[in-house]
């Protein structure tokens, strides 16, 4: 029997230190040669422990008020809203409460993420050095520049946006984390024409498109891959109570994969999703994400020379 | 200090603002159990089986042996926000195997329920609204088609028809399905809502001879509101005024009453951003919230009903329509609707109370449909079953394969239940396999911060010094709650229908065995197609 090929894939696991440390234990744990981290990779939000001139320590976080006394109870508290996804930082009250603008605390946010990449990089160096798992890591829409920077810094890492990687000198992967237009106009954002284009930028760099993976963070538009509460004014719309879900994904990735037919499709960004559909006789694989929840959302995907053999829905 | 630290959160994807708790309420309320169809069937049902039930009480033991369910399904909800129900839950906390088992359980049971809701549309929904408005507007034709209309014949064929109607509005997407899913419920309310305006303005006495005009016709008797009573007791009952309620006929009544208020519980089916992720109070109180209005209204409403036709009346055409229908001379069944349409004794208010009836139905049957297309998705992406199951038409976008195949089980449950007495046999197997999703969830409850530490250390519930014992409380509850449920159904096998008592506790063995032995052949052959089902819900170690 040829030997089987597998890729590991997830998506948006947006800053959770539980599932970044998960996803690089995937290799070992599924068997895969390729790791690929499609996009989101970033947390949203950062959560000051602030401690006051009598020396304690603060911190409202999801609403409710959080006290910790001690080292042990910090850290432990620290290690919980990571989990999240969220970056705490201890501050004391004076330096706090000069972080009175928008523009200041968004600086503070990008240095708070760059430690934690530069964290990150070197934990996925640490374990993943010398054993034969590759390691990759695209950028989502809601991922700042810097994430390009700070990961390119690591040897283990490769990142696959927007050019083809060689896999197995079989198949190529091309990869985008760019979206179309979300309501929260986030960092990686293009028109349906724009992303179209980009992608077929991509798609025609392929030696063969028909045994290609895409990993295109914006699942296809109306595949089952895609389907989320329709929003008016960032409030869930309802009817009888129950959410209207509607088709959000993105007509240039539809189109670009009912025209060239890649043999998989990857995709995120839609974390109620979870779900596989054959878009013409390219499968698309969409696992949806848990992050906040600790669960890495993943898909196991395995090829026998050519030929893919087996994908599969795991949560790990 | 506190009060003004607080996290900063940059803009990025996904952050919305959930759906109100009102919206949430609704659902509970509108799509899982449209409880009118609960009180003008099952507790009304209640009275024919336990003519001395203190039903008042038994709604309420109704609502508390219900929180199980509500406490164990709410809180894990909570703490798994973006996935919802059964499967998933016992699945990755306890064992896959068993998941499965879990919800082949509920989807038997949804499947038999969507084919009883089905036969419903003339049994107790067009054949009585047909009965009630001929017999009350003088057209003896319509009295004719509605008691025709009820024959098998006719409800397999006019289940089909709906059948058929429902898969293309099904088919023809979410938003569609969801539009007519509310009209047909708030058309149903309308009517409801005629009816207890015409009950409240109604008085004993008015209510006694409006009874009397009407069935003098059937009964030629002049006081037919006594005559019911006398035939009754001839038949044997006793009145509940003279004897005092009866705690077993109580007892036995909780069976009923639970069985209407606790499946609001399947709120938890809704998975993503209708969900607090950290909320587990919204979560908890979301389900019991919606149990306990429907438990509060289901008491308003027999209260009010008991106050106008009279408990012993109430019970005296229960027990006749039930115990000794050739004693019931009347063409329709005595129900709350065929009463307020009676009362109000006006052609179209009549009409709107009769008919409006009817449109209950489509809302109960979606919601069991629902739930079985639900399992067949989630037994598809997970390998269990062929990923055509799941798969999507692309004109369509609905999932079209899944539609049919639920379309034709709900026609074969509809054919079995018009013309064969032993669905009702198999029936009380399949209330029973719907309870036991409680069950099994209740034990992931308790298992869950044991079995699945870093589950439950990442929840915000984990955070809490009294998150354990609330899981325990709630799976204890849960399991206490199906023990009760078994208990009452095979200590009143011959009223609740248990018939053969050793047919449920087969049918029980023969779901493990099934269920066990789905999972591990599915299991063996994936495994030779190179797919290793037991990595699915596998924890990956972060360490």
């Amino acid at each position: 029997m040829a030997k089987r090929f597998l890729i590991y894939f997830t998506t948006d696991i947006h800053g959770s230190e539980v599932c970044f440390r998960k996803f690089l234990n995937a290799g070992k744990f599924y068997g895969a040669q390729v790791l690929l981290l499609g996009g989101d990779v970033t947390g949203k939000m950062i959560v000051p422990i602030v401690r006051g001139s009598d020396g304690r320590m603060k911190c409202n976080w999801l609403g409710q008020s959080y006290e910790p006394r001690g080292d042990e109870e910090v850290k432990r508290l620290v290690t919980t809203i990571r989990a999240c996804g969220h970056y705490p930082y201890v501050i004391e009250a004076q330096e706090y409460a000069l972080l009175d603008t928008r523009e200041k605390m968004d600086a503070k946010f990008v240095s708070i993420l760059r430690a934690s990449l530069a964290e990150w990089a070197q934990l996925a160096e640490d374990r993943l050095k010398g054993s034969g798992i590759r390691c990759l890591i695209a950028p989502g829409n809601d991922d700042l520049s810097l994430v390009d920077e700070v990961l390119s810094q690591c040897p283990v890492i490769e990142n696959p946006e927007g050019r083809v990687t060689e896999l197995d000198g079989i198949h190529e992967l091309i990869a985008t984390g760019y979206s179309n237009p979300t309501p929260w106009n986030t960092e990686r954002e293009l028109a349906e024409e724009a992303l179209e284009e980009q992608m077929e930028c991509l798609f025609s760099k392929l030696r063969d498109p028909s045994h290609a993976i895409a990993s295109l963070h914006a699942p296809p538009y109306d595949s089952g891959l895609d389907m989320a509460p329709a929003l008016k004014d960032l409030k869930v719309q309802t009817s009888g109570g129950q959410p209207l879900l509607v088709a959000v994904g993105s007509k240039a990735v539809r189109h670009v994969i009912e025209k060239h037919q890649p043999q998989v499709g990857l995709h995120g960004h839609i974390h109620e999703s979870r779900a596989i559909a054959k878009v013409g006789r390219t499968i698309c694989i969409n696992p949806g994400s848990e992050y906040t929840e600790g669960i890495l959302n993943g898909a196991l995907i395995g090829f026998e020379k050519e030929k893919l053999v087996t994908w599969q829905l795991v949560a790990g | 200090m506190a009060e003004q630290v607080s996290g900063y959160v940059r803009k990025s994807t996904g952050l919305v603002r959930s759906g109100s708790f009102q919206d949430l309420f609704i659902f509970g309320l509108s799509s899982v159990s449209p409880f009118p169809m609960g009180l003008a069937v099952s507790l009304f049902w209640a009275f024919a089986v336990f003519p001395h039930t203190n039903i008042i009480m038994a709604i309420v033991w109704g609502v508390v042996i219900s929180f199980g369910g509500w406490i164990s399904f709410g809180l894990l909800s909570a703490i798994m926000p973006r996935v919802g129900g059964d499967y998933l839950y016992v699945s990755r906390i306890v064992h896959p195997a068993l998941g499965f088992v879990s919800n082949f359980g509920a989807f038997f049971s949804s499947c038999m329920a969507a084919g009883y809701w089905t036969a419903w549309y003339t049994q107790i929904g067009l054949g009585p609204a047909f009965s009630i408005f001929g017999a009350l507007t003088g057209h003896p034709g319509l009295v004719t088609l509605g008691s025709t209309i009820v024959q098998p014949i006719w409800v397999i064929l006019i289940g089909l028809v709906m059948i058929v109607l429902m898969a293309w509005v099904q088919s023809a997407g979410i938003k569609k399905t969801l539009l007519v899913q509310n009209i047909c419920f708030y058309v149903g309310m309308v009517g409801f809502a005629v009816a207890i305006v015409v009950m409240l303005a109604t008085s004993r006495d008015t209510f006694v001879h409006s009874f009397n005009a009407f069935a003098q016709t059937y009964t030629h008797d002049p006081d037919s509101y006594n005559l019911m009573l006398k035939t009754a007791g001839d038949a044997g009952l006793t009145f509940a005024s003279k004897t005092g309620f009866f705690k077993l006929d109580t007892l036995g009544s909780i069976y009923i009453a639970g069985g209407i208020i606790s499946y609001t519980f399947w709120t938890a089916y809704l998975a993503g951003e209708m969900k607090s992720a950290q909320s587990v109070k919204r979560q908890v109180g979301l389900m019991a919230g919606s149990g306990i209005v429907t438990g509060v209204l289901l008491i308003l409403c027999t209260l009010l009903f008991m106050k106008v036709v009279g408990n012993d009346f109430f019970t005296a055409v229960n027990y006749l329509n039930t115990a000794a229908p050739d004693k019931w001379l009347l063409p329709v069944k005595p129900w709350y609707n065929f009463f307020a349409a009676m009362i109000a004794n006006n052609p179209i208010v009549s009409a709107i109370i009769a008919f409006s009836f009817f449109f209950f139905i489509f809302p109960g049957t979606f919601i069991n449909v629902a739930m079985a297309v639900r399992a067949l998705f989630a037994w598809s992406f997970d390998g269990l079953a062929p990923l055509k199951l799941s798969e999507v038409n692309e004109k369509t976008h609905s999932p079209i394969i899944a539609i049919v195949i639920i379309s034709v089980l709900t026609l074969g449950a509809t054919i079995w239940t018009a013309l064969s007495a032993t669905f009702f046999t198999v029936w009380g197997v399949a209330i029973l396999f719907a309870y036991l999703p409680i069950l099994f969830v209740g034990i992931a409850a308790i298992v869950l911060p044991f079995r699945r530490k870093e589950f439950y250390d990442a929840s915000l519930l984990g955070k809490s010094s009294a998150g354990k014992v609330w899981l325990i409380i709630g799976g204890v509850w849960a399991i206490l709650e199906v023990a009760l449920i078994l208990f009452l159904g095979f200590r009143f096998s011959s009223q609740l229908g248990w018939t053969s008592w050793w047919m449920i506790l087969l049918a029980v063995v023969a779901l493990f065995v099934f269920g066990y032995g789905y999972y591990y052949i599915a299991k063996a052959i994936r495994k030779r197609q190179g797919r290793d089902l037991s990595l699915v819900f596998k924890q990956i170690p972060p360490e």
